[in-house]
C-alpha cells in the first residue's frame, strides 16, 4: 500500500508488479520489469520509489520510477541481510529491518546508502538463554542468544572478565542460587532480564544485560537503580510517567534521588536505604515540566505554564 | 520482551504530572533482541515499529531516535501497518491473525482479527478507504476489515470480501 493509501501494489508469482487504484479498485497497469522472487517489497508512487528484497538473498534492491511511467534498472543498495522494508511517508528514505536486529533508515539516492545511514536503530542486547551463579557465589553468569556471555561480580557490582563454561542443564556446577554475607538469593532468568529473588521469593532487583554494548542496568522495586553506562550521557534509559511512552523523561530528571552505586551488592548483603523522595515531593515545588525533543535527538526541558 | 520496562514506583501520588496516581517506570532501550522481521512507519513519519523473531514489537520515535515502547505481541510479525491518523499499529501473526496495538497506551486497541487461514498474511492499510487489506494466499480474494467499524464496534468485526 502506498503511504497515502491511494494505490496498492501486488507482486505475483509471475514476478510482475501490478498497481491498483483505491478506492475504485481500478487496475492501473503492470510494470514490465522482472522483479524476481521477492521476500518483501515496498513502494512509494508519489516519490517514484520501489524497494525489494530478493528471495533467499536478503539483498535490498531499489528502482526508480521514471516520469514516462517506466521503471529503471535495479540498483543494489548493499547492507546486511534484510527481511523487510518500508518507505517513509514524508521523506524519500527507506527503513530496512535486518537479521542482526537493527533497523537502518537509508537514503537510497546516496551512492553507498548503508555506509551513511540516516538513522540506525541499534540492537543492543540478545535474548537471555541462561543465567546462573558460580559455585562460590561471586559471579553471575548470563548467557545470551548465540552464546555470548557476560559475567557480573555480585560483590563488586561490576562486569568482570571470567571464563565460565557454557551454561546448560547438563552443567550442574552453576546454580540458580547464591549467598552473599550469609544471605541466600535466587536467580530467575526471563527472556529479557534476570530477577534476583530473596529466600522468601520476594523480588530484590531486576537486571537487564545489553551484551552487544557491554552494559547492564539494575533496579530495585522502590526505583533505585544502578548501571555501568556513562551517566553523563545516558541515551539508552529513560523514565515513563503515567504509562505515556511517547513522552519520555530523560534519566537525569530523577537520577539524583534514585541512582545508587553498587546497588546489587548492597541489596544482596541486606543494606538498608533511606526513603527516596516521592514523585509528589519532586514536583510539588516546581512548575510542571514538559519534554520537548529536538530533531537532533537532544531533549530540552521547558517549564510549563499550567 | 525486548526492551524492558520495570515498574519501579507504582501508585505514587502525583500532583502535577497528571490526575490520579503517577506510575513511573524505568525503560531500558535495548532494541530488538533477535532478528528484525517486519517494519512500518506511522503515517506522519514520526514512529517506526518493527516486528521481531522473538515475538515482540519495538517502537522508536524517529524525531528523538529513542526507543519508546516494547509491545508483547507474542507472535512474530512480518507485516505491520499503522492505522490512519493514529498510533495504532496492526501486526500480522503466525496463526493468520492481526493484532492491533495502541502504542500510546502500550495496550491492545481492538480484539484480534482472524484474516487468513495461513500464517503471517501480508497486510496493508488503506487511508483512503479506512480499511485493512489482508492477503490470504489460501483464498482467491482478499478479506478486508473496515477500520471505521473497528473503531466503533470492536467486538463485532466481520471481514468483507473484495
Amino acid at each position: 500500500m502506498s503511504s497515502d493509501g491511494n494505490t496498492v501494489a501486488v507482486v505475483g508469482t509471475d514476478r510482475k508488479l501490478r498497481l491498483i487504484e483505491l478506492p475504485s479498485l481500478r487496475p492501473l497497469g503492470v510494470l514490465p520489469n522482472d522483479f524476481g522472487n521477492l521476500d518483501a517489497f515496498a513502494f512509494e508512487p508519489r516519490l517514484g520509489l520501489i524497494g525489494a528484497i530478493e528471495n533467499g538473498h536478503g539483498e535490498v534492491k531499489f528502482w526508480t520510477w521514471r516520469v514516462d511511467g517506466t521503471v529503471g534498472e535495479p540498483r543494489s543498495l548493499g547492507g546486511a541481510l534484510a527481511h523487510a522494508l518500508a518507505f517513509s511517508p514524508i521523506r524519500p528514505y527507506l527503513a530496512v529491518a535486518q537479521e542482526n536486529g537493527e533497523i537502518v533508515v537509508v537514503d537510497p539516492a546516496l551512492p553507498k546508502p548503508f555506509s551513511q545511514p540516516i538513522i540506525r536503530l541499534a540492537s543492543l542486547g540478545n535474548r537471555i538463554e541462561a543465567a546462573a551463579m558460580a559455585p562460590d557465589s561471586t559471579v553471575l553468569a548470563v548467557q545470551a542468544w548465540y552464546d555470548t556471555q557476560l559475567t557480573y561480580d555480585v560483590k563488586r557490582g561490576a562486569l568482570v572478565k571470567a571464563v565460565v563454561p557454557r551454561l546448560s542443564a547438563a552443567n550442574g556446577e552453576f546454580q540458580d542460587t547464591g549467598t552473599l554475607e550469609n544471605r541466600p538469593f535466587r536467580v530467575k532468568r526471563l527472556e529479557d532480564r534476570v530477577e534476583l529473588l530473596g529466600a522468601d521469593g520476594r523480588l530484590i532487583a531486576t537486571m537487564v544485560f545489553l551484551d552487544k554494548a557491554g552494559a547492564w542496568v539494575a533496579v530495585d522495586p522502590s526505583g533505585r537503580f544502578d548501571t555501568n553506562m556513562d551517566l553523563s550521557n545516558v541515551n539508552g534509559v529513560h523514565w515513563v510517567v503515567d504509562g505515556k511512552p511517547l513522552s519520555p523523561l530523560p534519566l537525569e530528571i530523577l537520577m539524583r534521588d534514585y541512582f545508587e552505586p553498587r546497588l546489587i551488592p548492597r541489596l544482596l548483603s541486606g543494606s538498608t536505604f533511606g526513603t527516596a523522595r516521592s514523585l509528589n515531593q519532586l514536583t510539588a515545588c516546581s512548575r510542571p515540566s514538559r519534554l520537548r525533543a529536538s530533531r537532533q535527538g537532544r531533549h530540552l526541558i521547558k517549564s510549563g505554564s499550567a | 520482551m525486548r526492551a524492558l520496562m520495570f515498574n519501579i514506583l507504582a501508585l505514587l501520588p502525583c500532583c502535577s504530572l497528571g490526575a490520579g496516581d503517577a506510575n513511573v517506570e524505568l525503560y531500558v532501550e535495548s532494541g530488538i533482541r533477535h532478528s528484525a522481521r517486519g517494519v512500518a512507519y506511522s503515517l506522519d513519519g514520526r514512529l517506526i515499529a518493527a516486528g521481531s523473531l522473538d515475538r515482540t514489537i519495538i517502537v522508536w520515535d524517529t524525531d528523538t531516535r529513542r526507543e519508546v515502547a516494547s509491545l508483547p505481541n507474542r507472535t512474530q510479525s512480518t507485516s505491520l501497518a499503522f492505522l490512519p491518523g493514529t498510533y495504532v499499529v496492526a501486526a500480522n501473526g503466525e496463526e493468520g491473525q492481526v493484532q492491533f496495538w495502541d502504542v500510546s497506551k502500550r495496550a491492545k486497541a481492538f480484539p484480534d482479527f482472524q484474516c487468513a487461514e495461513r500464517p503471517s498474511p501480508s497486510i496493508a492499510v488503506s487511508q483512503a478507504r479506512s480499511e485493512l487489506l489482508c492477503v490470504d494466499a489460501a483464498r482467491p480474494g482478499h478479506p478486508s476489515l473496515g477500520l471505521e467499524h473497528a473503531h466503533r464496534a470492536p467486538s463485532s468485526l466481520q471481514p468483507s470480501w473484495t
